[in-house]
């Protein structure tokens, strides 16, 4: 399972982005250079985008899915068709943001693993980067989950084939 | 500086808007857009300044276009724009201001008169204001198609449209400029807060002498914004309205302009109604809405106050201030641009102003005693027959008859009443003839109301009499001689320059005075030189 989650945003993608910003508010998209054209096109990791959320929604859904098949109760509602043109409210992120904290509160996770943030308001890198760092941890520990049960599994059928044997 | 009478007026759409667009927000000249973060592509930064939208319709958002530019910039139906005006105007152009991070790659304008089209302009779009420069004479229509945006997958944000080009003058390009605020404390005379602004015109811009100068664009009305900075900090200073220009030199232009309260003295209020216990919040309401003006508000107290009787015709500034008179409230131009309509004192505390505030001398001047009030309250009633209020041979057309008495159940022969009040008849005309307008007039009675210093003998009496406001009743009559008895006892006037920090006309000031003794009063006047280290020359009175 990979969920190609993003956990490694740092000041210097913000400084990026703003140099860009600072760049072409004043002197026009054209001031840009070709390269940093393609790279702002590709979509920046100093700016929160449809696809950002898209990703994490998806995480989310599928995180959910495999903790309720491992007999976890966890349930997130998810929106995973974000657009360029949508606007998120205050509401919309709420739920964003609850989805994250219930992904965590269902598992007993890493010490090392951040806090769901209060709240999505003023988001900054570091708690984008937390978010994807909760679920993927959640998924470690998941996996951590189906591999236990898959040895737990093979041992009882190691030990009833020895039974069998022994029998 | 833009002409701000086809802004008041100019009814604005736009093709494809986002459902919380608001355009009549646009030709609002304190409107800035809040940063709200989108999808648009990069737009939400992660630096934790970008604050959601919690209720999107209380939020500032300008014009912006529901569809999003693609990876080249290129919208599929470019947004467009249009401005349609009741009157025609003749501008040098107008500007345009974009919100967000980009702008438009262009703009194509095209005016109109009607369905004439005068002329049709493309220009490239350069930065966040765009000023779309063409001398165009009797248009009643604008249309500005958005092409597209500099920066890919955006929308067509608009913050604001001024008719006319901005200029901006700061710093050594201004020679002076002071500002003069004033409130009275009863309401007995509504202010008016000026500008004076002179500017080192290099480019002969405002020369009247100059062909190609901007001076032939110059119009009463057009406002001025005026920012002071202090230590970096801008401190908005108000809004005000150009009055008269001339040019003291060669190189020097000089702007008078006025508040919105001089303003308010050009246009005329008609539509006054025979009250009776209405409220004073429903009939400022009224005259505000003759004005088309809503940035005002009233202190509560004041607002569900009732008056009865009526206003004749006058100007939205005499009507304004019979209002406040009859309901002992004054009002207060805001640097914001806003009025309040208050009662002086608004607060008992008193802001102390140090000795070691004020700059030079102080002078204490004692205002004339007048220690006897006599007002006049008035009660209407209609007659019991019809008189004829007009009479006149009257081409074919449309005419607006005012009353000088009021009158109701109007009645017409030789012509039709499209719309009426107790002091006009709009009257259609269809063919030239006598039209006589007939109707039950109102009579009054009056009743005098006086307040007087205890013992007074006729020879020691100094009295002012308040006999023209027909909003004054047996209901209120005592209430407002006792107001003003008491306000004319307020004699002493303290006059002082200070280095401005947070003073404010109307404020309530305990003044330390020459004797080291206090003196509480009211700041009832502002001298404000902008040029000369933001210093003031006050009036207190108390």
């Amino acid at each position: 399972m990979s969920l190609n989650l993003i956990t490694d945003r740092t000041e210097s993608d913000v400084n990026t982005m703003l140099s860009l910003i600072s760049k072409y508010t004043s002197g026009g998209w054209d001031s840009l250079t070709t390269a940093q054209q393609t790279a702002w096109l590709a979509g920046l990791k100093g700016a929160y985008n449809y696809t950002d959320l898209n990703r994490v929604e998806s995480a989310v859904a599928t995180l959910a899915e495999l903790l309720n098949s491992l007999g976890y109760s966890v349930s997130v509602d998810v929106k995973t068709d974000w657009a360029l043109a949508d606007i998120p409210t205050v509401d919309d992120l709420e739920r964003y943001r609850s989805n994250i904290a219930k992904i965590r509160a269902a598992l007993s996770v890493f010490s090392t693993t951040p806090a769901a943030p209060d709240s999505m308001n003023n988001l900054t890198y570091e708690q984008a980067n937390d978010i994807e760092q909760i679920l993927e941890d959640v998924e470690t520990l998941i996996e951590h989950i189906q591999s236990n049960i898959d040895m737990a599994w093979a041992q009882g059928i190691a030990y009833t084939g020895l039974f069998f044997k022994g029998g | 500086m833009a002409d701000d009478d086809a802004k008041l007026e100019a009814a604005l759409s736009m093709s494809a808007m986002t459902d919380y667009s608001d355009v009549s927000a646009i030709v609002d000249d304190e409107y800035t857009a809040d940063d709200i973060p989108t999808l648009e592509l990069n737009n939400w930064i992660l630096n934790g300044t970008k604050a959601l939208v919690s209720t999107p319709a209380a939020l500032k958002w300008g014009v912006w276009s529901s569809t999003l530019s693609d990876e080249n910039g290129d919208f599929t139906a470019n947004p467009v724009l249009t401005a349609t005006t009741s009157g025609s105007y003749s501008t040098a152009g107008f500007t345009v201001t974009f919100g967000g991070d980009t702008w438009p790659k262009q703009t194509v304008t095209t005016w109109y008169s009607g369905s004439t089209v005068l002329g049709t302009q493309t220009d490239d779009v350069t930065g966040f204001t765009h000023f779309i420069s063409r001398e165009v004479s009797g248009y009643n229509k604008i249309v500005i198609e958005f092409v597209g945006t500099d920066v890919p997958y955006r929308r067509v944000k608009i913050v604001q449209i001024d008719y006319g080009e901005i200029f901006v003058w700061s710093g050594e390009s201004i020679i002076s400029a002071s500002v003069l605020e004033e409130v009275n404390l009863t309401g007995s005379e509504l202010t008016i807060n000026t500008l004076d602004l002179s500017i080192h015109d290099e480019n002969s811009d405002f020369n009247m002498l100059n062909p190609s100068g901007t001076y032939e664009y110059l119009q009463q009305r057009q406002q001025l914004r005026v920012t002071e900075y202090i230590n970096g900090a801008a401190v908005n200073m108000g809004r005000y309205y150009l009055t008269t220009w001339k040019n003291s030199s060669i190189a020097t232009a000089d702007f008078e302009a006025q508040d919105m309260v001089g303003v308010f003295d050009g246009i005329t209020y008609t539509t006054s109604q025979m009250w009776a216990g209405a409220t004073v919040a429903a009939i400022i309401a009224d005259i505000m809405s003759a004005a088309g003006f809503t940035k005002y508000s009233i202190e509560s107290s004041i607002a569900s106050e009732t008056l009865t009787g009526y206003i004749p015709v006058v100007t939205v500034r005499e009507a304004l201030h019979q209002v406040c008179f009859a309901a002992r409230c004054s009002v207060i131009s805001k640097r914001d641009g806003t009025l309040l309509i208050t009662r002086l004192p608004s607060s008992e505390d008193a802001n102390a102003i140090s000795k070691s505030q004020k700059m030079g001398s102080q002078t204490i001047t004692q205002n004339d005693l007048v220690n006897s009030v006599a007002v006049t309250a008035y009660t209407f009633a209609a007659a019991s027959s019809t008189s004829q209020l007009y009479s006149a041979e009257l081409e074919a057309g449309t005419y607006t008859i005012t009353f000088s008495t009021p009158a109701k159940g109007l009645t017409i022969s030789g012509g039709t009443i499209t719309q009426s009040g107790i002091n006009y008849a709009v009257v259609t005309v269809t063919t030239a003839g006598t039209v006589t307008v007939t109707g039950y007039q109102y009579s009054s009675s009056a009743t005098t109301y006086t307040v007087e210093a205890d013992g007074l003998t006729d020879a020691k009496r100094s009295q002012a009499t308040v006999d023209s406001i027909y909003l004054i009743s047996p209901a209120n009559g005592a209430d407002v001689a006792q107001f003003v008895y008491d306000d004319y006892q307020s004699r002493i006037v303290q006059k002082f320059e200070i280095a401005v920090e947070d003073e404010g006309i109307g404020d309530n000031v305990e003044v330390e005075t020459m004797l080291d003794l206090s003196k509480t009063g009211v700041i009832v006047s502002m001298d404000i030189d902008l040029t000369g280290g933001f210093t003031a020359t006050l009036e207190v009175r108390g």
